[in-house]
């Protein structure tokens, strides 16, 4: 199992960082590779010997507790090939998701898309599908903090051309 | 809350919460926009902002178009849905997607569309493997002729209660398409409309094919691949059924409920040799539709299995 671990530094012009990896039995050593675009460090290993592990990662723009819950999901949940304890793991982390501000889970998503942890996306997207279910667009509007950029006109000629048909 | 505009950017100063939407990528939106039924899809995102107008447009979210489960949803059917009105608002739903599907469509199930948009899938939906249209006046048989041209992949077709498709239509689709395995062709209840009174024209209700031979003639000649076939109220006799199990011989379910020139005997001399068969639903005379006629016709159930008679034939 091979795991990615991506930081990003700020423009800093030098800075030395130091990596402690636990438990890890890489005999080989991981040759990071860099994204100006991003300003990203991307360092593979391959941790072949030990499935079992997982390093707790740190999620940026989040609280601690929502960190901690992430992080035991992915212990859990790598820990285990066992159904029950990944559908223990998935259940448990639904349920703090659900308890937190939508904002919370927003930045989560996009945290889950960066790792390329598709569990995680699973539970996040699945968590913000269920929250817009249902509402009206000024409230969708209002739940995500987004700005209407259409003009009235351009609002009413969309609502126009695309009726929904049970509307009255 | 802190005012983030959509491009995600903090406007005021907040409590340290950065809730920044526009950093999701454009797969992440499509991820959650897939997870919606296409009534929020519609009512709840379409219109949120522009980032979210296109988004809504991309082909894959457009694999399917199940307007179907909001037809099923509502507590009950309504007369405005035989309206003029209404037939245009659902073409219209219909051709959008088809758009926006880039070819990529693969499932429609609606009610009452028309030629309008069903001309269109013709064109653009190579790829269709479902089609449920029922309920469907307006849809006769120049527009399936043609999907039958354009949809060669058909799998599952399901026109029940489309009154201007006639055998036609059944003969060039089992021509062209010998991929269908499902065939639905339900007729509305004409021994005892009363469900429909008042939501279906009467005119329509009315209009209903009495040529269940013909349209038998043209699935058993034509659709010797079929498992799955409903045929409920059709008027077929034990020539049109005979030719069914004539020809498709794989045949699994067959519901011919309702089909009142059919005996017990017709249908036990008809399926003796589909030895696939798990299921038939026999016309069992009279199908209540409340406690009431239960009561009332209850008895006759033993008419059909005991006597075996012609005398009920219409």
């Amino acid at each position: 199992m091979s795991q990615t671990v991506v930081l990003e530094q700020n423009a800093v012009e030098t800075q030395s960082i130091t990596l402690k990896f636990d438990g890890c039995s890489s005999d080989a050593n991981p040759s990071p590779i860099v994204n100006p675009e991003n300003q990203s460090i991307t360092i593979k290993f391959d941790d072949q010997a030990s499935n079992h592990h997982t390093i707790p990662v740190s999620i940026p723009n989040v609280d601690s507790e929502t960190e901690a819950a992430v992080n035991e999901f992915l212990r859990k949940h790598g820990s285990s090939d066992e159904e029950s304890v990944r559908t223990d793991a998935m259940n448990d982390l639904w349920s703090f998701i659900e308890r937190q501000e939508i904002g919370t889970v927003v930045v989560l998503v996009k945290f889950a898309s960066d790792v390329k942890n598709f569990e995680l996306l699973e539970i996040f997207c699945q968590r913000v599908a269920d929250v817009i279910a249902k509402k009206t667009v000024e409230e969708v509007r209002e739940i995500f903090n987004i700005a209407n950029d259409f003009t009235p006109e351009e609002e009413q000629a969309i609502r126009d051309e695309h009726r929904w048909a049970f509307e009255d | 809350m802190a005012a983030i505009n959509h491009r995600g950017e903090v406007e005021t100063g907040d409590s340290g919460h950065y809730s920044g939407w526009a950093d999701l990528t454009h797969e992440c939106l499509l991820n959650i926009l897939n997870r919606l039924t296409l009534e929020d899809r519609w009512l709840s995102t379409m219109l949120v902002c522009k980032s979210w107008l296109h988004a809504s447009k991309d082909p894959s979210l457009h694999s399917v178009f199940d307007l179907e489960s909001s037809f099923k949803s509502r507590p009950s059917e309504s007369s405005r849905w035989w309206t003029p009105e209404f037939e245009r608002k659902v073409d219209n739903m219909l051709r959008s997607v088809v758009d926006w599907s880039d070819g990529d469509l693969a499932e429609i199930r609606v009610r009452h569309c028309s030629d309008r948009s069903l001309s269109l899938v013709a064109q653009r939906c190579p790829n269709l493997e479902v089609l449920s249209i029922k309920s469907c006046p307006n849809v006769t048989d120049e527009s399936m002729k043609k999907l039958a041209s354009g949809c060669p992949k058909l799998k599952e077709l399901d026109i029940s209660y489309c009154y201007e498709i006639s055998h036609e239509s059944l003969l060039v689709l089992g021509r062209k398409c010998t991929n269908i395995t499902v065939l639905k062709r339900n007729l509305m209840n004409w021994l005892d409309p009363s469900e429909h009174i008042g939501i279906v024209p009467t005119s329509y209700l009315n209009a209903c094919p009495q040529d269940g031979d013909s349209e038998a003639a043209a699935i058993g000649n034509f659709m010797p691949q079929i498992l799955h076939l409903e045929l409920r109220f059709s008027k077929l006799s034990a020539r049109g059924l005979a030719l069914i199990s004539q020809g498709c011989k794989n045949l699994e379910y067959l519901d011919l409920s309702g089909c009142m020139n059919v005996t017990s005997r017709d249908i036990a001399n008809a399926t003796s040799s589909l030895t696939s068969l798990k299921n038939v639903k026999k016309p069992n005379f009279y199908i209540p539709r409340s406690g009431f006629h239960a009561e009332r016709y209850g008895h006759w159930r033993l008419y059909d299995d005991r006597f075996q008679t012609d005398a009920f034939r219409i």
